[in-house]
């Protein structure tokens, strides 16, 4: 497979994610630089392909992952799911569903992101009456074999998000994401609360789901060793700047960026030094 | 077996802080406060308005447990039956200045932006007015009556209300499980009234008992003015003034009877507020 993917050919089949130069300022207080969190972004995720986002915090990989959920709007640049245009607006109840059914997200923080008025039951029955499944029956079995893919037991499913673990709430709201049928799963920082044995858990999950539902996933994290573990391609998240993008074996063993190869040699391991890290972070940062 | 043993000490723990016996004892005086408003008519050994001549600023006796007035009318009949009239006036104001408040404070936070800041010029106009001159002039326009005081109370309690509302809305739109509804594609009115509503209960329930104390205190002052419940009625407020006359003849019953019952059932209400809205909040 050539490293050069960045640049596909006219004769590639359609993919399902297409960004074409996104972009997006944030202003700040007078003064201040704006910060560019998207400098002309593009690329593509294929049908049940995991395409990994990397890059440090304030890199703009959360923009750009709340941009394909429609948490958040673009300068300028387009993006279309499936063909269909993400930036146009969603007139109506229907528009709006069909545009959920497209992309769902798992959020950062499985503290926040359920309702903690809820049990795991109830919260998967409202997203899919929400889509239409109309009898309460129905819902129900669905909801139970949504928690028995995430391995969540019945019992689990009867309890408030306060009663489970970080891991358990996060497979809930990988659960509840997957009640609307998605076909691109956007997981934003989706383990990076979680301890090391339970990120494996969440990861293995994950990467069953791409693989039996054939659901594509912009998975977005800051932690190099997980995203080269669940990615097939990665693009490489600079200041807005994508600086490098391929398959996630080429970009994570043979980084051809300067910061591509600063984050990985960044990453601690046998022979880490944290200062001479530092110190080639500050020569990095003075050169650009 | 260690399990078992901490699980008794969390148990134990937890009776323990329940135990409290200040709001206990509160909220058991508003069970019968309550009660009494509710069946006092059944209780009440006289009418409310039997003026009787021999009888007249009477002291405690068998015949009037708390003696009687400037008319020689039973105080405590006219204590248990002014009850009803002095709770039903509240909870009315309360109700009315609730849903125009969390209307307004929840439209404030969801929207942001010019909406949030042409509600809180509209809010802060409200606000700087004071309260009971705005009641005595909405009551010099609409005429004096319980009813005008409730409603002209219920406007001047909703922009508090509306504050408290969209400052505990924008905490409660900061959590992630709100863009999560807004992925899944609901409405925003769905998220707003259904979701987030709900979810923002506990702390605005905590805040509205505290609130019906002081609507209940602002209702008795207009009373006692003479904008709100009119003679015969035998509403708190209204009893507080018509005793007064009283008070350089030395006697002292007809205002302290219906003055101390304001002040037991306002710090009551205080105390439940309160604990309440600290365990509810709490446990969110």
């Amino acid at each position: 497979m050539s490293a050069s993917m960045s640049t596909p050919a006219p004769a590639a089949p359609p993919a399902l994610v297409e960004a074409e130069r996104l972009r997006r300022e944030f202003r700040m207080p007078k003064g201040q630089d704006p910060v560019v969190a998207a400098n002309d972004v593009s690329f593509r995720i294929a049908a049940g392909e995991v395409l990994g986002l990397v890059g440090e915090s304030g890199s703009g990989k959360s923009t750009i992952a709340r941009m394909l959920v429609g948490l958040e709007r673009a300068d300028a640049g387009s993006l279309r799911i499936a063909g269909a245009d993400r930036f146009a607006p969603a007139r109506g109840q229907a528009a709006r569903l069909a545009r959920a059914r497209q992309a769902q997200m798992v959020f950062q923080d499985p503290y926040g992101s359920l309702d903690r008025r809820l049990s795991v039951q109830q919260a998967l029955v409202a997203a899919m009456r929400l889509h239409g499944v109309a009898d309460r029956e129905g819902a129900r079995r669905r909801a139970g074999e949504l928690l028995d893919r995430v391995r969540l037991t019945e019992q689990q499913g009867s309890l408030r998000p306060h009663q489970l673990s970080g891991g358990q709430r996060q497979r809930v709201a990988i659960a509840r994401a997957l009640a609307v049928s998605p076909t691109l799963l956007v997981l934003d920082e989706a383990v990076s609360a979680l301890d090391v044995s339970v990120q494996a858990q969440i990861l293995e999950l994950v990467d069953e789901i791409r693989r039996e539902a054939g659901i594509a996933v912009l998975f977005v994290s800051h932690d190099l060793a997980v995203v080269d573990e669940i990615a097939d391609r990665v693009l490489v998240l600079y200041r807005g700047d994508v600086v490098e993008e391929g398959p996630a074996a080429a970009v994570f063993r043979a980084p051809e960026h300067p910061y591509t190869r600063l984050l990985v040699s960044s990453v601690p391991g046998p022979g880490w030094d944290p200062h001479e890290v530092i110190a080639r972070r500050r020569e990095f940062d003075a050169a650009r | 077996m260690t399990t078992t043993a901490t699980g008794a000490l969390l148990r134990r723990d937890g009776l323990a802080r329940r135990r409290d016996p200040l709001y206990a004892v509160s909220l058991a005086f508003l069970g019968l406060v309550v009660l009494v408003a509710a069946f006092g008519p059944l209780v009440a050994p006289y009418p409310p308005d039997a003026i009787d001549f021999t009888a007249i600023w009477g002291s405690p006796s068998p015949a009037h447990l708390l003696g009687t007035d400037q008319l020689g009318r039973d105080l405590f009949s006219r204590l248990l039956l002014g009850t009803r009239e002095s709770l039903i006036g509240p909870l009315a104001l309360l109700a009315g200045a609730t849903v125009i408040g969390v209307a307004i404070g929840l439209v404030a936070a969801w929207n942001g932006g010019w909406v949030d800041v042409l509600l809180a010029r509209i809010t802060d106009v409200m606000f700087a007015f004071p309260g009971l001159l705005f009641v005595v002039l909405v009551i010099a326009v609409f005429g004096k009556g319980p009813w005008t005081a409730v409603v002209a109370l219920a406007l001047a309690y909703a922009p508090v209300i509306a504050k408290f509302t969209r400052s505990i809305a924008l905490s409660e739109l900061a959590r992630p499980y709100v863009d999560a509804y807004r992925v899944q594609g609901a409405s925003a009115v769905h998220i707003a009234v259904r979701r987030v509503l709900p979810n923002m209960t506990p702390a605005l329930l905590g805040y509205l008992v505290v609130l019906f104390g002081e609507g209940l205190m602002s209702l008795a002052t207009l009373s006692y003015l003479g904008f709100g419940a009119q003679p015969p009625s035998s509403e708190w407020g209204l009893m507080v003034q018509e005793g007064q006359d009283g008070i350089v003849l030395g006697h002292f019953a007809p205002t302290l009877v219906p003055g101390l019952a304001i002040a037991a059932v306002v710090v009551a209400v205080n105390i439940v507020g309160v604990r309440l809205s600290e365990r509810l909040g709490a446990r969110a």
